[in-house]
């Protein structure tokens, strides 16, 4: 698809406009009611008055609330409606809360024919044959209708390599957040798309929240670090702070962080305050002005336990985690999703027990401590020498950098599927269950951390009796899913 | 007037239809014994002054001749790949898309008693194929070392893996064999590439076995080449379907040709399923497919398709079409058995006309189920999902039936209904509201014919003498 | 014979996304000292097959754990002889069926695979260990 080389540059208007003609609005029918951007921004300002999503983020990360973020997608519209109305009025969601809606996986992959099928099967079969809401398909009158029904911010999220269609189609109707990410889509989706590429992508859309931003609607773009649910806490600092870096340049002024996070209280929280610290100093530092951050946390996605009791204790550490460590952004899971996509009564009692668990909790954060401050520095000089090795190689340009990194293996994690990745890190966890490098392949990993790292994996050796080891690191992929 | 001779060299009968190029007309039709044991042209010529003596044009106005021929056994191959589904599949449908008639097919190593089948089938060319590009080259060199050991006279293509295609050739001519070496059929595992190989079949046709089947008196006629009457047909229904530049096509199409020895189904269609959610699986279908079932002939194999539809169902759906059934005195297994051995045998009494249908309708019943591809549906952890093997035809717009049993032009419908959608049988994906033709006037391999030279005159006139039937309800 | 003498292709068949299965048997394949070729995830057969050829592979390993592996996993062998891999051998492993009569009936499953050419069919519960056996004992090696 691209030849040139890939940069961390501003698009001018005049390639974005081009790539909007020709690469995007083009790629279905429904691209030719978005034309004029102009009056999609009207459109979408007057649509998001009082459901803004960087608005009512800023607004709960100074207050010290937090935001409850239910995921949901149907196939057909009014199954869309029908869920977020009912679990909006039944829960109490309103007004502390925002929605997390997805597409099916035709969408997610452009197979908009096939989901043009699926919308068909379900209106035949009267139920929802489709795996989240085709938002290509339907277009934005459709997707405008959904806003009207929502009393909450609306992200739309796009999983996909090139979600392009969807964004400007999920903007145009008021939603004001799409996704913005670059190594998290590869890691996390894609087999064979070159980083460079994805990067390119995601500069689009970067761009387009930024022109809504510039037209008068705040827009608060997630940036993601979902990955494969087995990655290092500083892997995930590092995709942040340089995903935070290449939207920046686009000109987004806020961002969600959504952290895929490894269920370690200490760890996962050392890891955002890392990532939220790190964001704001690279892009004061690379001269983006005035950009926020809001802190969230997104469910394991490791494997789950294939049982109700066992999945509700998952959710609720999962909700006690950012609750603990006062971040903002709540995103829940639904015990369905074990066996199914999340029903809408699922989803309700997801709210009810994250809700009822910052109700038991109050105030109560957790203490600073040696260990969180220790904890903290080593995530820190890690994701340090990562970026600083990046800008090095890259000369100054993150995007560059991080494709070079990516191509001389010292960017790494495990389990995925992507080819590019090189695939040469272990990790196992320690006797806290935080997670540690066994191996860290040709990660950069200053000596310190290393040690410290060797150091906990110690602790478990000798408190289980038995040397780390690739069969340490297989159970420790299913610490969570075994049943006893 | 701009006559045009159109010419079949049948089994049994020499025919001869003359249109009107001009004024787009068919002018008629004359046929006559086929002569092939003796000289073609006898029979040929027999034909020929009963059309000028029957019609009103003259000997000059005729600007061009045109024949197909299925004489003296048609255009026989047999076909030899590896796997079943994989090369030998690719083998069959590259014969079958020439106008050839299969008549063998062997997978994997073929032994001494393989190879006395082969030289006893009396076949025209020998296909042989196996292993992908790169692939499996054991197989092959050991089929063609077997061949070559043969007593087989008969041209021998090779359209196998590419790497060992000059050795499969070496060891053939080593031994005195002809070989013509074409492109692999299926040169990789998801792309079958038929064209190449069919190329060369018509080649050897033209070279050789008009040559080799007395049928050159013929080609001097006709002052061109001839082409098997099945390729005849199928570029009948390809240009019937698809149209040209000038001339829409009627679109998709099943043509039912139900014979005394074989019952032939030709489909143009996409073939892909209704539900892009369905899983496919199997070789990739072609958009022209043509399928021929030996087993399934109202004459040779009366008795065949009595055996494999059942007593009982014969007698009752005879019994549905002859309501009085139960008056006559017919033992219809004595009968069907009588239909096998004298296969010239003309139907005279209704009972017997509609014994002709039962098993025409019966044999297409059959043929179509075999043709057309199968869905059903399968459970995995994320819900119900469907699996489709095969062509899809479930939406395709016309159906038309040619040859024998269509000409008396009695009861079509019954047997055009056998070729459609049933719920009794309803994985089988055979097109649900086709509007549905007779070729009453059995022209269209003269269609074929003319396909070639004068696509747009030639669509004109099948759409105008193609008979639409009512549809059984 | 020895297991760096042996290479082994494995990936996650048809449009089954999950990682887990086959990333753990190329660690432990690897560690065992078996040469490997991951192919990742969403692998249609003809690529398993085109990397065999490619890799000049003594086995292949098959992960599924979406539960249409039986779908999947069909032809699968017809491919392989044709491809001149007539001897490869075929393994598969994870939620392979998923309609409950067949998961809570394994020789059913067991028989179903073997019908299709594969020499062996694992649950998901397998380890790296077995699988390690196995190949060891299937291809010869010396333990």
């Amino acid at each position: 698809m691209f030849t040139e080389k890939v940069a961390n540059k501003r698009l001018t208007d005049e390639e974005f406009f081009r790539i909007r003609r020709e690469e995007v609005l083009s790629q279905w029918e429904t691209g030719k009611d978005i034309e004029n951007l102009q009056e999609c921004i009207a459109a979408a300002k007057e649509l998001s008055e009082g459901k803004n999503h960087a608005l009512r983020f800023l607004e709960a990360k100074r207050n010290g609330t937090f935001i409850l973020i239910p995921q949901f997608g149907r196939a057909l519209t009014e199954y869309m409606i029908e869920g977020i109305t009912y679990v909006e009025s039944e829960t109490g969601l309103v007004p502390d809360g925002a929605w997390n809606l997805y597409s099916d996986s035709y969408t997610r992959k452009k197979e908009f024919r096939k989901a043009a099928a699926g919308i068909e099967r379900s209106r035949k079969e009267g139920m929802s044959m489709l795996n989240g809401w085709p938002i290509v398909n339907f277009g934005v009158e459709e997707a405008r209708k959904i806003t009207k029904a929502s009393k909450l911010p609306l992200h739309f999220v796009t999983c996909d390599e090139d979600a392009r269609l969807a964004s400007e189609i999920a903007l145009a109707a008021g939603w004001t957040a799409n996704s913005v990410t670059s190594l998290q889509e590869c890691i996390s989706h894609s087999t064979t798309i070159t980083l460079a590429d994805e990067i390119r992508l995601m500069q689009y859309d970067a761009r387009l929240a930024a022109r809504y931003q510039e037209g008068g609607v705040p827009q608060c773009p997630w940036n993601t670090s979902h990955l494969t649910g087995y990655d290092s806490p500083g892997y995930h600092s590092f995709v942040h702070v340089s995903e935070a870096v290449l939207a920046a340049e686009q000109g987004v002024k806020c961002q969600f962080l959504s952290h895929g996070i490894g269920m370690n209280l200490l760890q996962d929280i050392a890891m955002i305050r890392v990532s939220e610290k790190l964001c704001y100093e690279y892009c004061a530092r690379m001269g983006y002005e005035g950009v926020e951050f809001v802190a969230g946390v997104f469910p394991f996605l490791g494997a789950w336990p294939p049982r109700d009791d066992e999945s509700n204790a998952m959710i609720a550490w999962n909700a006690a985690i950012p609750a603990l460590g006062g971040f903002p952004g709540m995103i829940l899971k639904c015990q369905d999703e074990a066996f199914a996509t999340p029903t809408k009564e699922g989803m309700a009692r997801s709210v009810r027990l994250a809700r009822h668990m910052l109700t038991v909790m109050g105030s109560q954060r957790i203490p600073e401590s040696a260990a969180l401050r220790q904890e903290e520095a080593m995530i820190e000089l890690e994701v340090r020498t990562l970026l600083e090795k990046c800008l090095e190689i890259g000369d100054g340009d993150m995007a560059v950098g991080l494709c070079k990194g990516v191509a001389a293996g010292w960017v790494d994690t495990m389990v995925t599927p992507w080819r590019h990745n090189p695939g040469k890190v272990l990790l196992v966890r320690d006797a806290q269950g935080a997670v540690r490098y066994l191996d860290a392949g040709n990660v950069p990993l200053p000596a310190e951390v290393k040690q410290y790292h060797l150091a906990k994996i110690a602790e478990r050796e000798s408190r289980d009796g038995r040397k780390a080891n690739m069969d340490m690191v297989v159970e420790d992929l299913q610490f969570a899913s075994k049943l006893p | 007037m701009d006559v045009r001779l159109l010419i079949d060299f049948g089994s049994t009968y020499t025919k001869i239809l003359a249109i009107d190029l001009e004024r787009e007309l068919l002018l008629g039709r004359a046929q006559a014994l086929t002569t092939v044991d003796s000289d073609i042209t006898i029979g040929l010529k027999n034909a020929y002054s009963t059309l000028l003596d029957e019609c009103e044009f003259q000997e000059r106005d005729i600007r061009g001749r045109y024949a197909s021929s299925s004489a003296a056994g048609g255009l026989r191959i047999a076909a030899i790949g590896l796997v079943p589904a994989l090369t030998l599949e690719a083998a069959r449908r590259a014969a079958l898309g020439a106008g050839a008639k299969v008549v063998c097919a062997y997978g994997f190593e073929i032994d001494e008693t393989i190879v006395a089948e082969v030289e006893a089938a009396a076949c025209d060319i020998v296909l042989l194929t196996g292993g992908t590009d790169g692939g499996d080259k054991d197989v092959i060199l050991h089929n063609a070392r077997m061949l070559a050991d043969s007593a087989l006279a008969c041209p021998i293509l090779v359209a196998g893996n590419r790497v060992v295609a000059t050795q499969v050739k070496e060891i053939l001519q080593a031994k005195g064999k002809s070989v013509s070496v074409t492109q692999n059929v299926l040169p990789r595992l998801d792309a079958v590439e038929v064209e190449p190989a069919q190329a060369l079949i018509r080649d050897i046709f033209i070279a050789r076995i008009i040559e080799a089947k007395g049928l050159s008196g013929a080609r001097d006629f006709v002052g061109g080449e001839i082409v098997p009457t099945p390729k005849a047909t199928l570029k009948a229904a390809a240009l019937l379907a698809d149209g040209t530049d000038g001339e829409p096509g009627i679109g998709s199409l099943v043509i039912i040709e139900v014979g005394g020895a074989t019952t032939n189904i030709h489909s143009v269609c996409s073939g892909t399923p209704a539900d892009p959610l369905t899983v496919v699986k199997g070789l990739p279908e072609p958009r022209v497919k043509r399928t021929v079932e030996g087993d399934l002939g109202i004459r040779y194999n009366a008795h065949t398709i009595y055996e494999l539809a059942g007593e009982e169902p014969c007698r009752a759906k005879l019994q549905a079409i002859h309501p009085s059934l139960a008056q006559e005195s017919i033992d219809l297994g004595t009968h069907v058995r009588a239909l096998s051995e004298n296969v010239g045998f003309v139907p005279t009494s209704t009972l017997e006309y509609d014994v002709d249908i039962m098993l025409a309708e019966s044999a297409t019943g059959v043929a179509m189920q075999r043709h057309a591809g199968t869905l059903r549906e399968e459970y995995s952890a994320v819900g119900a999902y469907k699996v489709q093997y095969g062509k899809n035809l479930l939406d395709v717009e016309n159906l038309i039936g040619t040859g024998g049993i269509f000409k008396y032009g009695y009861r079509p419908e019954r047997v055009l209904a056998a070729a459609q959608f049933s719920l009794s049988t309803p994985w089988s994906l055979m097109p649900r509201v086709p509007k549905t033709y007779v070729d009453s006037e059995y022209f269209l391999y003269g269609i074929g014919l003319l396909a070639d030279h004068f696509p747009e005159q030639a669509l004109r006139i099948a759409k105008k003498y193609l008979r639409p039937t009512q549809r059984d309800e | 014979m020895q297991a760096a003498d042996k290479h082994i292709v494995i990936g996650t068949i048809g449009s089954d996304a999950h990682m887990i299965g086959a990333w753990v048997l190329q660690k432990g394949l690897a560690a065992a000292g078996f040469g490997v070729t991951l192919l990742g995830a969403a692998v249609p057969q003809e690529e398993f097959v085109n990397a065999a050829i490619e890799t000049h592979a003594d086995a292949i390993l098959v992960s599924s754990l979406y539960g249409m592996g039986i779908l999947d996993c069909e032809g699968l062998r017809d491919k392989c002889v044709e491809a001149g891999l007539k001897n490869i051998l075929l393994y598969a492993g994870g939620n392979v069926a998923a309609p409950l009569e067949l998961q809570s009936n394994w020789p059913e499953i067991e028989k179903r695979f073997t019908e299709m050419g594969f020499n062996r069919v694992y649950r998901n519960t397998v380890t790296v260990n077995e699988v390690v056996a196995a190949l060891k004992s299937d291809l010869g090696i010396d333990s």
